[in-house]
């Protein structure tokens, strides 16, 4: 294991609202428990999908925020992130394949690693709403996974 | 490396036996200075920072009435 140190994410948002002139933190969402279900069948005969909270389109700052689909066919050249919140200077989103890694994952389905790549991947909105999030925008997406017959999505976040 | 990286997640996904089940890769890249500076509050930024956040809360505000409408 590499000898890095996490980042206390929640604390250092925390302060970083505070300095923004919040006076309520944000309450994250939390859960008792996680539903846990262990692989029905190998990873070699799973559809495998992506989530990934970029877009593939440029989001404005105040346009309403959305579920989106995208085509695994082909790599986008660029899938959008800069309303996202990470750290800009640090680092770049120009290679798609480094948070939605379709390339990767392709290569896997011709070497039968997995069984299939599925050909949509879904963007998920990053919302504040949790009550938006949970039922909404995470309805929606099910839908489309159970749709495309996936059965086992990668959650990529940014 | 992207591809060992999406092979550990797909393996440990495979083998995990219950949630929350946690693995750390031995893959590492750039540099850990970033970390100190990720959303810095610092006496140099701090009144930008206020002034951010007035922006945000007049958008919010926008964004409400137009969703609430």
């Amino acid at each position: 294991m590499s000898d890095t140190k996490p980042v206390f994410y929640m604390e250092r948002t925390r302060r970083y609202y505070e300095a923004q002139g919040f006076d309520t933190a944000y309450q994250y969402a939390s859960s008792d428990g996680a539903p846990f279900t262990p692989m029905r069948k190998p990873l070699a005969e799973s559809k495998v999908a992506i989530v990934t909270t970029a877009s593939t389109y440029h989001r404005e700052d105040l346009e309403p925020r959305k579920v989106d689909i995208g085509s695994t066919l082909i790599v986008p050249k660029k899938l959008y992130t800069d309303d996202l919140s990470w750290d800009k200077n640090a680092t770049h989103t120009d290679d798609v394949n480094s948070f939605c890694p379709i390339e990767s994952l392709r290569e896997f389905e011709q070497q039968g690693v997995i069984g299939e790549l599925s050909s949509r991947f879904h963007c998920v909105p990053t919302e504040y709403s949790q009550s938006a999030t949970v039922d909404q925008d995470a309805p929606r997406i099910l839908k489309s996974l159970q749709k495309d017959e996936v059965d086992v999505v990668l959650l990529i976040p940014l | 490396m992207q591809q060992r990286i999406v092979s550990h997640g797909l393996q440990l996904l495979a083998r995990a036996s219950s949630a929350e089940t946690i693995e750390y890769s031995d893959e590492s890249w750039g540099y850990d200075d970033w970390k100190a500076a990720y959303m810095e509050v610092n006496d140099h930024n701090r009144a930008a920072l206020l002034k951010q956040g007035d922006e945000l809360r007049a958008n919010r505000q926008v964004r409400q009435k137009r969703d609430f409408s």
